[in-house]
């Protein structure tokens, strides 16, 4: 249960919760861009995930997220980083020069460790902001900013309502279904099912034993809301109005240029290196860039008609 | 006026299974109208086919006067309410205000509007202090009646209950029960279908209609109907307390008259 | 099989802010052979009180005696495994219905008893046994559970629980949802079961069956016992001080007495017999 509560929406009134969830979503992303783009040299690596990780550790201050949360999170992949440590380091990288020390005929060199720093680095501050967005947005509202990213997609005819109606049910019955899994397992228990010792046999019968009520009983639970749903007017193809209306103030204006600086800068940085090195960086961007504006314009067509009420 | 006629109504969900068999009653405007029989017998489809989630046989059920069909059934549906037996499966939103929203939301209600609407429900049902709650918060009686603000919020003309306090407590029953008086209290020109096993809510309706094996076994005034304890018994159900009472004391040469505990005791 | 609460506590959640005391100090005794009705309002812990009994849930402080088996918190105490124990008690649990899964209705009812090491052909015969005695009758034997109407399956899964051969059956709110007839057969079943022998003990909102069917009656509020006696006594008493709903018989009793009639509680187990009191002393009196 305890993986399943970390990075719970946690209801508390900050700056960062009181953000457009919409603005959220894309400063998560250009974070991660930042995050993940190659830099040239360690050195530089490591100072901009210096800078990038004061920053986020500002963000979890702000949000009141909860550090023992985040390091929670660290721990839970603690297997994944021991793997990449090892594979790391065993493999000796291309142009390696640098031996850390040797053990027996092995040698580690200083570059395969700075190597698996460096993604341990970012797995980190990934989950962090990861982390940070969903304890401070409700499910709920980052269901109607996917929505609203989605809407350019309805030209091609993509039901992105039923999409978001689906999601927003769904982690609306995630407890329900909880409660109901509970419920199983101990009624099953209560028939000798042991669910957590046992050979391999009498584990899957146990599985099966949980599963197949809960598919029964889900089934059941599905058609009785939408017959709850059409009952009170529900028709995915009508006209709806909404009720959540997502708003975009100044904050919200400030918080995304402050993380689209972010990306900017850094991917200047590592542009100014990447010249040298590979001469068609420059129109691969140029594309790049031209698309992102496409499919700014593309939402701002979509969501036209909203802002002339 | 006549506000649900049915004529020869039938369904079946396949060839073994029939639900409903060549019914035909009509039930009148501004009536509180209880339907029992027991599990099964068909009452529940009925419910169903009124609201058109099933598709009844042609020119079988006229609403307001229009007959129910493909092309009437969101028009008269929109007119109708129900409430069905377990609350959470229909809890649509996140939170209770998001859930009376959702009706608003079909209806394609202004969404400036929609707040002094969600207010002014939540507080008809009590419910004004846990809008923000969310649903695994809630208890079952308290969901019903989010569900039943949900219903009323749409101004129906007509509301039907499935066994809408089937699955509670003693306490939510009661709450349930006294939100269903109350509604009706405010709004006297509203009809009321009320699908139970509860004999004693029966008793209090204006009107009941037994079901059995997917026909009617008899409708009629409670005080009328629901006398013979024999016959309930074979259709599945019970006689009302104070019915049985009556009976046995009137086997007995005592012949009393009232209709509740306290007058039959009174007249001893 | 005698069950025993000694000083139980219980606690939902493991550290400070979110704990919640479901039980506290419950120190009880469910007598042998008797028919124990459990009421109270919805929270309780009529259902944490239940699950103590066969080891689902541990006492976070104090322990149950069950029989030979010890359930509590600590390890020298909880001398023999629970597995055991859970083929002692049976606990059916609410919307049972929504607990089958096998293809048959037969292998469901098997699937408890062979968990408990007997033969399959053994279980098979045990599952038609007890598939009688709920009332389903040989051609429901081969039938999947989901063609099944919804009281018929809480039947299947009754059978699946009293297949196990449990010195204890305890139920949980196995009425809700049912019809009067349904409601009616289902209790004659566990009256039936009581007179084999078997302690029954039924967690119920309904203060009618508490009154027409219980030997025994304990009442909850807040995680604490209230009230442990026989059901007349609780109905004599004040029913309304637990804020419980009184039932028919009680309420017209108590209407009757207010006016001057005279009841031998002891004798009355019908409306009839009320009947006949009122009219032998309306003959006296005249």
């Amino acid at each position: 249960m305890s993986s399943i509560t970390l990075g719970r929406y946690v209801p508390r009134d900050t700056f960062i919760h009181r953000l457009d969830p919409r603005v959220k979503i894309l400063s998560l992303i250009l974070l991660m861009v930042a995050i993940f783009i190659s830099y040239s040299t360690w050195e530089m690596t490591f100072i901009i995930g210096g800078i990038l990780a004061l920053f986020i550790f500002l963000l979890a201050l702000i949000s009141n997220t909860s550090f023992k949360a985040l390091f929670k999170s660290l721990r839970a992949m603690w297997f994944l980083i021991i793997f990449l440590l090892l594979v790391n380091v065993l493999v000796k990288p291309k142009d390696a020069q640098w031996v850390a020390f040797s053990i027996g005929s092995l040698n580690i060199y200083w570059e395969s460790i700075f190597q698996s720093l460096k993604i341990i680095l970012r797995l980190f501050l990934m989950v962090s902001l990861t982390m940070i967005l969903t304890t401070s947005t409700k499910p709920l509202d980052l269901t109607y900013a996917l929505e609203w990213y989605m809407k350019p997609l309805k030209f091609i005819k993509f039901p992105t309502h039923e999409v978001a109606m689906t999601i927003s049910i769904a982690l609306r019955f995630i407890p329900t279904l909880l409660n109901e899994v509970e419920r199983i397992m101990k009624a099953q228990t209560s028939r000798g099912v042991d669910f957590k010792h046992g050979r391999i046999s009498s584990r899957f019968k146990a599985i099966i034993s949980l599963i197949v009520p809960l598919f029964i009983a889900s089934f059941q639970r599905a058609e009785e809301l939408a017959d709850s749903m059409e009952a009170r007017g529900y028709n995915p193809k009508a006209k709806r109005t909404t009720y959540h209306k997502l708003r975009f103030s100044v904050n919200d204006l400030f918080a995304f240029i402050l993380c689209g600086a972010f990306m900017a800068a850094t991917i200047v940085f590592t542009v100014m290196d990447f010249t040298i090195k590979t001469p068609l960086f420059v129109p691969w961007l140029v594309i790049g860039c031209f698309c992102v504006l496409v499919y700014l314009f593309g939402l701002g067509a979509a969501n036209a008609r909203r802002y002339k009420k | 006026m006549k506000i649900i006629e049915v004529n020869h109504l039938s369904y079946k969900y396949n060839e073994k299974d029939v639900a409903i068999n060549d019914v035909s009653f009509s039930i009148d405007e501004g009536k509180y109208v209880a339907i029992i029989g027991h599990n099964g017998s068909g009452k529940s489809t009925f419910a169903k086919l009124l609201m058109g989630l099933l598709e009844p046989n042609e020119n079988s059920i006229k609403e307001f006067g229009i007959d129910l069909n493909r092309k009437t059934v969101h028009e008269l549906r929109s007119r109708m309410g129900i409430v069905f037996q377990n609350p959470d499966n229909q809890f649509v939103g996140a939170t209770v205000r998001d859930d009376l929203a959702f009706g608003l939301e079909n209806r394609c209600i202004k969404r400036e509007d929609m707040d002094s609407i969600i207010n002014e429900y939540a507080e008809k049902v009590n419910m004004v202090e846990f809008l923000d709650k969310e649903p695994e918060n809630l208890s079952g009686g308290q969901k019903q009646r989010v569900a039943i603000a949900g219903v009323l919020s749409m101004n129906p003309e007509i509301v039907i209950f499935d066994e809408a306090t089937a699955m509670l407590d003693p306490r939510g029953k009661k709450e349930i029960r006294e939100t269903i008086l109350k509604m009706k209290k405010d709004n006297p020109g509203m009809t009321i279908l009320s699908i139970t096993h509860d004999i004693e809510e029966a008793y209090q309706a204006d009107e009941v209609i037994a079901f059995n094996d997917g026909k009617i076994v008899f409708q009629g005034k409670p005080e009328d109907v629901l006398k013979d304890e024999k016959k309930l018994q074979e259709i599945g159900l019970d006689i009302p307390f104070v019915v049985s009472l009556r009976n046995k004391l009137e086997a007995k040469g005592i012949n009393v008259r009232g209709s509740s505990l306290e007058e039959v005791v009174k007249e001893l | 099989m005698k069950l025993k609460f000694n000083h139980v506590d219980f606690f939902y959640g493991d550290k400070a802010p979110n704990l919640f005391q479901a039980l506290s100090d419950i120190d009880c005794e469910i007598k042998e052979h008797s028919f124990t009705c459990i009421v109270g309002h919805t929270g309780c812990g009529k259902s944490t009180l239940i699950q103590q009994l066969n080891g689902l849930l541990i006492p976070s402080k104090g322990s149950v005696f069950a029989g030979d088996f010890v359930v509590s918190n600590n390890r020298k105490e909880r001398a023999k495994k629970l597995k055991p124990l859970r083929q002692k008690v049976g606990i059916v649990f609410q919307f049972s219905e929504y607990q089958l899964f096998e293809n048959t209705v037969e292998e469901d009812v098997a699937f408890g008893p062979m968990n408990f090491g007997v033969k399959k052909e053994d279980a098979i015969k045990l599952a038609h046994e007890n598939l009688l005695q709920v009332g389903l009758n040989e051609s429901f034997f081969k039938k999947s559970p989901f063609d099944l109407s919804g009281g018929e399956r809480r039947r299947v899964a009754i059978a699946g629980i009293m297949a196990m051969q449990p010195e204890v059956i305890v139920l949980d709110e196995p009425t809700v949802g049912l019809d009067p007839r349904g409601v009616k057969e289902m209790m004659a079943l566990f009256k039936k079961l009581h007179e084999q022998g078997t302690t029954i003990i039924v967690v119920t909102h309904d203060m009618n069956l508490v009154y027409g069917y219980a030997s025994d009656v304990i009442v909850m509020d807040h995680g604490k016992i209230v009230y442990q006696g026989a059901p007349n006594d609780l109905f004599n008493q004040s029913v309304d001080a637990y804020s419980l709903e009184t039932p028919m018989m009680t309420k017209l009793i108590q209407k009757l007495e207010k006016k001057g009639y005279k009841f031998d509680l002891s004798k009355i187990s019908s409306l009839d017999d009320v009947v006949d009191a009122i009219a032998k002393q309306r003959r006296d009196s005249k």
